[in-house]
């Protein structure tokens, strides 16, 4: 049959090298068996068309291939809210970001050319976008079931890891966001632009953030060490107060960052200082206000955090302490 | 009613049924073609594309043996249950009755409410 081995040639073209003939030998034997079938019920040779029409009942020749392949998808069904949710947030900070751009390029006088703006913000995307799915395709390789475990030990969960991750920091979300974010902090200390956008034409980072990258880098660091040990305790919810002074650490030297930051002021100057011009000081000011504000916000919430973890921390200290006498009912000489 | 839904949930509902369909009809062998002949006679017909991926599949899973024969002058590879297959096949079938008589259970309780 011409029309058979026309399509069974172009199926083999899709199916993997080592099962070809394999596979080909076997469809070819069951649409033969097919025709002979039909052609007993006919009581003739099928002709041309016939035997057109019962090859193209079978589809696609890539698409029958395709069923023949290992079952694959980048981020499966289990990982998959917390791939959502990640990225999700990892492009809206990027939106973000190239929104403050905008408005400080346009606070500066300097619009860049829309065109090149919605190209570099669409590069940005995309690549936020890559690098998300490789992490959480990464982690889908390496089986979901042996990052959670098969079973669910209920009774020796504690109920903060169950409001954590009812209120969405789930470990595995800030494990990559913790990444993403070092890994674009490394990026940005050596092209500013990645921050400043189109304003680093005009702008730059002032000597501050020279003085702090090695200690952000070390809290963020610490950070992704924590949202492993939390991933750790969701899989064996035993809590210690290494864990616990490990969330304290970050909180506490996170803070000394921010409170340092505050008494500088100067996180943005002119890149080039010798031109100055009243509008660009003006947005200069405006500039280092808003980050200055939004600083004193953080460090108002990391404060809080603080005195969250130390409260953690000494509730974790009491619980592991052994239980007093009276409290376990316990008489003296009974 | 929307077909495009009902024609996924029914493509869901087949698949797992087709499993054992395929492992209950190989208690006997059977190649390819005679297969789906023997299936569809049954009220379960399956396409070659379905079918033939899923019995590699399920020989990967050791659950099915085949080798290559000659019969009516034609190579044919035919296939039968393994070992594991037959074992397999009866926890399905205790699984799958365990199913269908909750379900129909849930059905009479509607039908009598």
């Amino acid at each position: 049959m011409e029309a058979l081995d026309h399509y069974l040639k172009y199926v083999k073209i899709f199916l993997p090298r080592a099962q070809q003939d394999d596979i080909i030998r076997e469809l070819s034997e069951d649409i033969q068996s097919q025709a002979e079938d039909k052609e007993a019920e006919l009581g003739r040779p099928l002709n041309r068309m016939e035997q057109k029409q019962l090859v193209g009942r079978l589809g696609h020749p890539a698409l029958l291939a395709g069923r023949y392949g290992p079952r694959r998808q980048l981020v499966g069904p289990e990982l998959f809210p917390f791939y959502w949710r990640v990225l999700t947030l990892a492009l809206g900070a990027n939106l973000l970001a190239h929104g403050i751009a905008m408005a400080v390029s346009f606070a500066s006088g300097r619009l860049v050319n829309p065109t090149l703006r919605a190209v570099s913000a669409g590069f940005g995307l995309f690549i936020t976008f890559g690098v998300v799915t490789i992490v959480f395709a990464v982690l889908d390789y390496a089986r979901p079931k042996a990052i959670f475990g098969r079973r669910w030990d209920s009774s020796r969960m504690d109920t903060n890891t169950v409001v954590r991750v009812r209120r969405g920091s789930h470990p595995i979300s800030r494990l990559v966001t913790g990444i993403i974010f070092m890994a674009w902090w490394v990026a940005a200390h050596r092209s500013p632009a990645l921050i400043l956008g189109a304003g680093s034409e005009v702008f730059q980072l002032g000597p501050v953030w020279d003085s702090v990258y090695p200690w952000i880098l070390t809290f963020a660091l610490v950070s992704i060490v924590n949202a492993g040990l939390d991933l750790l305790h969701v899989i064996r919810p035993q809590p210690t107060r290494v864990h616990f002074a490990m969330k304290l650490i970050g909180s506490c030297g996170g803070l000394a960052v921010l409170i340092f930051l505050l008494t500088t002021g100067d996180f943005v100057v002119l890149a080039d200082a010798s031109a100055p011009s009243t509008r660009l000081d003006f947005s200069l000011k405006v500039i280092n206000q808003s980050i200055y504000w939004g600083l004193a916000i953080g460090s108002v919430l990391l404060a809080g955090l603080a005195m969250i973890e130390l409260r953690a921390w000494n509730r974790e200290g009491s619980a592991q302490q052994p239980p007093h006498p009276r409290a376990r009912g316990f008489v003296p000489g009974k | 009613m929307n077909p495009d839904l009902l024609s996924s949930l029914r493509l869901e509902l087949r698949r797992g049924c087709l499993v054992i369909a395929v492992l209950a009809q190989l208690r006997a062998e059977h190649y390819g073609y005679t297969l789906r002949k023997a299936l569809a006679e049954q009220g379960l017909a399956i396409d070659e594309s379905t079918l033939y991926p899923l019995l590699r599949r399920l020989e990967t899973q050791g659950l099915l043996v085949s080798e290559w024969r000659d019969e009516d002058k034609r190579t044919k590879r035919f296939y039968r249950l393994s070992p594991d297959g037959k074992a397999m096949l009866k926890e399905l079938m205790v699984e799958w009755q365990t199913i269908n008589a909750s379900v129909s259970r849930i059905f009479g309780r509607r039908s009598a409410a």
